[in-house]
């Protein structure tokens, strides 16, 4: 790749020069008596080169990518763009296998496409994007996942039961499953290391961090090569990402995994177990967070029923205090679909079954 | 088919303490709907936008923001955005082509100590349009805050018109009841006077309309279908009495929450020869609107969905 000789090396905030191009195609299908139509296609293409100048970070943007070709080779980047998802089940052949346990009233929203950036070395950086968000109207139910595990996910959602029970969340304690615990902690400690919120009185054997290299980035949006990070030690995520080719280059977790040194898990015989969640945020102004839980199931002993779906509100160092143990094994999560500053990021969720104590308690 | 064609230009500030981007844009895109089917991509055969940007102009704004917010207060997060696009709509009805301007100030303000954020959405179509009066004195109410409140029983409070903005449209969407003497219509601006059809946006009572008589189409991005909405808002009441509440909300605490039958909001106040504190309020529409003392003449518009008119409301509150 030819650069210019425009494109110096000044930094401002951690920032250089660089060129980032995406293109992302986003389909909509619904199904309907039994099987799935497209109701929305939408393609997106487009460059921008962002200069660090006296007055801050300066990005022109185009869906042209001819625009660009006084600094960049534009043939090269069209190859990186283009060459993508060869192999991949195009969606009605993917999705015609999970129609059965989809169900009525299902929609399932999928976003694939290919980002090339800028490297230090001139080199282009590709990487790939692919997630799907599944969601089933009838139960109230969403899950961000990817192609290779949705039919997995599914019989989750298949599975459950239709009627629920209501439960206090507060007065019991729970066990956050099947990965669960990294969307909680999302919240709780990732999003305010984005922000440089002051760490919360985390146990010691707790260890979340951003690993870029779990979501397969080697290079962020901003063209930087990036690492891991120990959030829970006051870290900040290296990555900085964006949605696309318009939009700012913001510091953005990548994937989430929570490892716990030396947490032993209690199961109390009477308990919630969270198996899926809806939408979260973290408030920085109260810091606080709340996370929906769309899918939970009260244990009593060998009973299990599914729980009303609840909205968990709690400060964050009574959150941190809450925190009773975690096993040993790692899971995946399907995924969070993550929204900060209108910005639409899939991030990878990793973590082990977490427990937390009655929150009034804290 | 309805084909739709939009080529754009525009610029974008974005202050994310302590990174400061400014985002120049050209796009040209492309849109096609067949009944249910929605499809939408670039456009290669456009031509250039001919209408230039000045950015200037908007770092010239942002700094002034920048001068109305005093420690401890901070801003968290600025968006300035102006933009010009021309718009082209081809359906069974014939072609129909224009062009429009509209510029749109998000911000967020932080009072840390009181755990407080405001939000404030401006917008207009020039730069001229943004009214940083709104910013200066909700930016000084918050140097003020010193509690936060849930009444029992209800109190006079004077909306700014901010405020009262915000609440149409979730308003609008739940069809509430209307008392005698308060009606919603929909009233265009002069500058934006077509929907994302490329139809006049029309002067309607909306005050006893459903969805199936909402007449115009919101399109905030050729990427996503129109969406069928009314536009516009304005509240009608009765006039403002001859003494002003003592309080008033000058600006809302963050965004507010729509859940089932209920707008619940946090809102900034200030009372006369007080401190300024939050107020937590939740209310059905219908609850609202029974509350509503009085409405100023006067309005200006919001970005607030696919726009609304806000003018000084007084209303009896209570953390319903």
């Amino acid at each position: 790749m030819t650069r210019s000789a425009g494109l110096d090396r000044s930094t401002l905030a951690g920032v250089k020069d660089h060129f980032y191009a995406s293109a992302l195609t986003e389909q909509v299908w619904v199904l309907e008596a039994g099987s799935w139509s497209r109701r929305e296609r939408r393609t997106d293409i487009g460059g921008a080169l962002a200069r660090v100048t006296a007055d801050g970070l300066v990005i022109r943007a185009s869906d042209r990518l001819s625009d660009f070709a006084a600094e960049v080779d534009v043939r090269e980047v069209q190859n990186v763009l283009d060459a993508t998802f060869a192999g991949v089940p195009i969606e009605r052949e993917l999705l015609s296998g999970v129609a059965s346990a989809a169900g009525e009233a299902a929609a399932v929203r999928s976003v694939r496409g290919r980002v090339a950036v800028q490297r230090d070395d001139d080199a282009l950086a590709a990487r790939d994007i692919d997630y799907l968000v599944f969601i089933d109207a009838r139960r109230s139910l969403s899950i961000v996942t990817t192609r290779d595990r949705i039919e997995d996910e599914l019989r989750i959602f298949s599975s459950s039961d239709e009627t629920t029970i209501e439960v206090d969340h507060r007065t019991i304690p729970i066990v956050w499953r099947n990965g669960s615990a990294a969307v909680l902690l999302h919240e709780a400690i990732g999003h305010p290391a984005e922000h440089g919120a002051p760490a919360a009185p985390w146990p010691k054997w707790l260890v979340v961090a951003d690993d870029p290299e779990a979501s397969g980035m080697l290079v962020d949006d901003a063209g930087e090569r990036v690492s891991r990070r120990i959030l829970t030690a006051g870290e900040q995520p290296s990555c900085r990402r964006r949605e696309g080719f318009r939009d700012v280059p913001l510091h953005r977790m990548t994937t989430l995994v929570v490892e716990c040194g030396k947490g032993a898990l209690d199961l109390p015989a009477r308990r919630l177990e969270v198996l899926l969640t809806g939408t979260g945020e973290y408030d920085a102004a109260a810091d606080s967070i709340s996370l929906a839980v769309d899918l939970a199931e009260l244990v009593e002993g060998d009973r299990r029923r599914r729980a009303a779906p609840f909205v968990l509100r709690a400060r964050r160092d009574h959150l941190a205090r809450s925190i009773a143990g975690a096993g040993d094994r790692q899971a995946r999560y399907p995924g969070v679909l993550c929204s900060r500053e209108g910005q639409r990021l899939y991030a990878g969720s990793i973590a082990p079954d977490l427990s937390t104590s009655p929150l009034e308690h804290s | 088919m309805i084909r739709y064609v939009k080529r754009g230009r525009s610029a974008r500030f974005e202050l994310n303490p302590p990174d400061e981007t400014l985002i120049e844009l050209e796009e040209c895109g492309i849109a096609e709907s067949d009944g249910p089917v929605f499809a939408a991509g670039q456009w290669d055969s456009c031509d250039d936008v001919m209408t230039s940007i000045d950015s200037r102009e908007l770092r010239r704004i942002a700094a002034a923001v920048r001068q109305a917010v005093v420690s401890p207060v901070t801003i968290e997060r600025l968006t300035l955005a102006d933009g010009v696009a021309s718009h082209r709509v081809e359906d069974e009805s014939g072609i129909r082509i224009w062009d429009e301007r509209q510029v749109r100030l998000f911000v967020s303000l932080l009072d840390p100590a009181h755990a407080t954020r405001i939000e404030l959405l401006l917008g207009g179509t020039s730069l001229r349009d943004i009214d940083l009066t709104e910013i200066g004195v909700a930016a000084d109410a918050l140097t003020r805050v010193a509690s936060s409140e849930e009444w029992r029983e209800p109190r006079r409070v004077r909306l700014r018109p901010a405020v009262a903005a915000a609440l149409l449209p979730p308003i609008a969407r739940a069809h509430p009841p209307f008392p005698h003497g308060v009606r919603l219509r929909q009233e265009r601006r002069s500058a934006l006077v077509r929907d994302g059809m490329g139809r006049p946006i029309e002067e309607i009572d909306l005050t006893d309309a459903r969805e199936t008589a909402w007449p115009n189409w919101f399109r905030p991005s050729y990427r996503f279908p129109p969406l069928q909405t009314p536009m516009h808002l304005r509240l009608d009441g009765p006039d403002l009495a001859d003494d002003a509440p003592p309080i008033e909300a000058v600006a809302l605490a963050g965004p507010l929450s729509i859940a089932r039958d209920r707008i619940g909001a946090r809102l900034l106040c200030v009372e006369r020869d007080r401190a300024a504190f939050t107020l937590k309020v939740s209310c059905s529409p219908a609850e609202w609107l029974e509350r509503i003392e009085g409405v100023g003449r006067e309005a200006r518009w919001y970005p607030y969905h696919a726009g609304s008119w806000g003018a000084v409301t007084d209303a009896e509150i209570s953390a319903w």
